[in-house]
C-alpha cells in the first residue's frame, strides 16, 4: 500500500451522496398537508412580525380621533379600517401586525430560557443518574407541583414595571421543566445504546459523546416539545396582559387588546376583540400543526 | 514490542467477578446478587483466537465488557500486556483505548444513525491524534477497503446499509483504531446465514494481516470452531473446561462439553445420533448450586459434586477441565 495510489484513489473517487437522516426528515415532512400548513401559517406569522411597519397601514399607536374626528372612534371594518378601531381610534389591523411581534418575541425568547435550563438539567439527570438524577427529578417535580400561573404572577409581580423581559424570563422559569423531562427520558434510553458504548470503547471523552452521539438522537422530541411549547407560551402571554401583567398600554399585545375590547363586545363592537383573539388562534395553530408535522416527519420509530 | 510481559499472558484475567446487585423495596436494600461472573480466570497468548463459548445469560457478554472496563468489575482484575486495566483506565485511557477495541454484536444499535460512515471510523483516530487531519478521508477510505466496503460510500449513513455491510462498518471503526486485541462479541450472530461466513471470513483475515489477538464469544460451536485457536466454556458464570480446538472437539471432557457437542447438528441423515439431552433448566445465577455448578443437571454426578467445587486444572496438552471425573 503506497501512498500514491491511495491519493490516486482520492482523486478519481466519485463520494456518493448519502441521505442524512434530516433530508430524510424533510421529505417526509413535506407529504404531510397539515404539518406545511403549519409551515406555511408560522411564515406568515413570523413575516408579518418582521415586516409589520411596512405592512401596517396606521401607526399602531396614534389615536385616529384627534386627526380625523369622532368617526374613527370604534369604527365598524371598512375598506379604510379592514378591522375596524378601537375606542381611542387606533387602527385594530395595525395593531394586530404589531402584535406578531410582541407574541413572537415573548415566544422565541422564553422557548430558548426553557431550553438553557431544561436541556442541560435534562442531560444531567439522564446522562448521570443517581444523586444527580434525584435531585434534578425532585426539582421538576416541586416546580411541576406549583400552581404555574400564580408563579410567574409573583416573578412578574416583584418588579414594579413589568418589562417584556421579565415576562419571558418568568415563563422560561417555569416551563424548561418540561423541556427537561423530554431530555431526562431521552438520555436515559439512549445512554445505554450500543452505539454510546463503543463510544466509550472508543476513549471519547464524556462531552463528546453527550454533544455529538446523545444529543443529535435525542434533539427531535426536544424540537418538538419547544415547538408546541411556543403556542402554548403565546397564550400564557396573553393571558398575563389579560390580566393586566405583562404587556402595558399602550403596547399591541394580543391579550391586553382581547381585554381592552371585552367591555364592547356585549354593545355589538365586537371587533376590539374578536381579531386579535383569532390571532392569537391563528398563532396558537400554526404551532400545533408544525409540531405535529415535526413529530411525525423527526420520529425515527414510525419509519418504514 | 519492548515490554516485557509474558506472551502466553498477553491479556491474563484473575478471578474475575461481576455480582449485580438485587434491590427491593422502599429503601432499596440489598437482597441478592445476580452472579453474572462468579470468580473466572483465563489467559490469551498473544495472536491467538480464543472461543467463549456459553448459552445465553451465562455471563459470556460481561466478561468482553468487563475485560474492556466498559464495566468496572466488583472483584478481579485484568491484565493487559502486563499492565493492570482498570490502572490504565484511569491514568491513561487513550492508551487503552487503542489497544484494546470490540467488536458488538447488533449491527444497527452499535452505529450512530446520526453520523455518516466517514465519521463513525475517522472521528475516535482523528480524535486520539492517530492520523491528521489532511489523511482524514484517505485513511477513512483505505479502512473501508481493507473491510470490503466501497469507499464511495463514505458519505451514507448506517440506515441506508444492510446488516452484513453495517457490521464491516462496526469491523472498520475498529480497525481504524490499530488495536492489538480485539473482544468479538457474538459479531455473527445478528446476520443472516449466507453473511455469516462473510463477514467470519473478514476477521480471519484481519486477524492474519494485522495479528490481532481475538477473544471470540459466541453460543454457536461450528462458528467457534471456525475461527477459533482455543475454546473456553463457560457455564452460569464459571469457566468449565478449556481445551485447544481440536482437543476440545475431539474429546471434550467436562459433561456439560459432551453434551454441547454432541448437539452440534451434522449434515448427514446417516450419522447416528447420540445425542446426550440435558434435563432440567439452567439454575438461577442469583443462587447457583452449591458444590460443582453443573451439579444440578450432569449425567454423571457423584455426591461429592453436591459438596465440593472442583477446580480447573490441566489433564494435559493445555486442556484444562473443572471436573471431579478427571482428578
Amino acid at each position: 500500500m503506497t501512498e500514491n495510489t491511495s491519493t490516486l484513489h482520492h482523486a478519481a473517487l466519485k463520494v456518493e451522496a448519502g441521505e442524512s437522516p434530516v433530508k430524510e426528515a424533510w421529505l417526509r415532512f413535506k407529504r404531510n398537508k397539515l404539518a406545511m400548513l403549519g409551515l406555511v401559517m408560522t411564515i406568515t406569522i413570523i413575516l408579518a412580525a418582521i415586516f409589520a411597519g411596512a405592512l401596517a397601514p396606521y401607526d399602531p399607536v396614534k389615536q385616529l380621533i384627534w386627526t380625523e374626528g369622532v368617526k374613527a372612534k370604534l369604527a365598524s371594518p371598512s375598506a379604510e379600517h379592514l378591522m375596524g378601531t378601537d375606542l381611542y381610534g387606533r387602527d385594530i389591523l395595525s395593531r394586530v401586525l404589531f402584535g406578531a411581534r410582541i407574541s413572537l418575541q415573548i415566544g422565541i425568547f422564553a422557548t430558548l430560557v426553557t431550553l438553557l435550563i431544561g436541556v442541560p438539567l435534562g442531560a444531567i439527570a439522564g446522562y448521570k443518574g443517581g444523586l444527580y438524577d434525584d435531585l434534578i427529578s425532585w426539582l421538576v417535580n416541586v416546580v411541576f407541583a406549583f400552581p404555574f400561573i400564580l408563579f410567574v404572577l409573583a416573578v412578574v409581580s416583584v418588579f414594579r414595571d413589568p418589562s417584556l423581559y421579565i415576562v419571558f424570563v418568568a415563563i422560561g422559569l417555569v416551563n424548561w421543566v418540561s423541556i427537561c423531562r423530554v431530555t431526562r427520558s431521552q438520555f436515559i434510553s439512549l445512554r445505554n445504546r450500543e452505539f454510546v458504548e463503543a463510544a466509550h470503547a472508543l476513549g471519547l471523552p464524556s462531552y463528546r459523546i453527550i454533544f455529538r452521539h446523545i444529543l443529535p438522537n435525542a434533539i427531535a422530541p426536544i424540537i418538538v416539545q419547544a415547538t408546541m411549547g411556543m403556542g402554548a407560551i403565546i397564550t400564557i402571554e396573553a393571558g398575563l396582559a389579560y390580566l393586566g401583567f405583562g404587556a402595558q398600554p399602550p403596547t399591541p399585545s394580543w391579550g391586553l387588546m382581547i381585554s381592552e375590547g371585552q367591555k364592547f363586545m356585549a354593545q355589538g363592537q365586537w371587533w376590539w376583540s374578536v381579531f386579535p383573539g383569532l390571532a392569537i388562534m391563528y398563532t396558537v395553530l400554526a404551532f400545533s400543526f408544525l409540531g405535529d408535522g415535526l413529530r411525525d416527519a423527526l420520529d425515527v420509530r414510525q419509519k418504514r | 514490542m519492548t515490554d516485557n510481559y509474558d506472551r502466553e499472558k498477553f491479556v491474563e484475567v484473575k478471578n474475575l467477578k461481576q455480582y449485580y446487585p438485587i434491590r427491593r423495596g422502599v429503601l432499596k436494600r440489598v437482597v441478592g446478587h445476580v452472579k453474572a461472573v462468579n470468580d473466572v480466570s483465563f489467559n490469551i497468548r498473544k495472536g491467538e483466537t480464543l472461543g467463549l463459548v456459553g448459552e445465553s445469560g451465562c455471563g459470556k457478554t460481561t466478561i468482553g465488557r468487563t475485560i474492556l472496563h466498559l464495566i468496572k468489575p466488583t472483584a478481579g482484575e485484568v491484565n493487559f500486556e502486563g499492565r493492570d486495566v482498570g490502572q490504565q483506565q484511569k491514568a491513561d485511557n487513550a492508551w487503552l483505548r487503542r489497544h484494546m477495541q470490540i467488536i458488538f454484536q447488533d449491527p444497527y444499535g452499535s452505529l450512530n444513525p446520526r453520523m455518516n460512515v466517514a465519521d463513525i471510523i475517522g472521528e475516535a483516530p482523528l480524535f486520539h491524534g492517530l492520523i491528521k487531519k489532511s489523511e482524514y478521508f484517505d485513511y477513512i477510505d483505505d479502512i473501508m477497503r481493507k473491510v470490503g466496503l466501497r469507499p464511495e460510500a463514505r458519505a451514507k449513513y448506517p440506515h441506508e446499509f444492510s446488516g452484513g455491510q453495517r457490521q464491516r462498518v462496526g469491523i472498520a471503526r475498529v480497525l481504524a483504531m490499530k488495536p492489538e486485541f480485539v473482544v468479538c462479541d457474538e459479531p455473527v450472530s445478528a446476520l443472516d446465514v449466507s453473511i455469516q461466513s462473510q463477514v467470519l471470513n473478514l476477521l480471519a483475515d484481519l486477524r492474519d494481516e494485522f495479528k490481532l489477538t481475538y477473544l471470540f464469544i459466541s453460543h454457536d460451536l461450528s462458528v467457534v470452531r471456525h475461527i477459533s485457536d482455543r475454546v473456553a466454556v463457560l457455564y452460569l458464570g464459571k469457566m468449565v473446561e478449556v481445551a485447544p480446538k481440536e482437543l476440545f472437539f475431539e474429546s471434550p471432557l467436562h459433561p456439560y462439553a459432551e453434551a454441547l457437542i454432541s448437539a452440534i447438528p451434522v449434515p448427514d441423515p446417516e450419522a447416528a445420533k447420540n445425542r446426550i439431552i440435558l434435563e432440567g433448566d439452567v439454575p438461577s445465577p442469583i443462587n447457583p448450586p452449591t458444590g460443582c455448578i453443573f451439579s444440578t443437571r450432569c449425567p454423571k454426578v457423584m455426591e461429592r459434586c453436591k459438596v465440593e467445587e472442583p477446580k480447573l486444572t490441566d489433564q494435559g496438552g493445555g486442556h484444562c477441565v473443572a471436573c471431579f471425573l478427571y482428578n
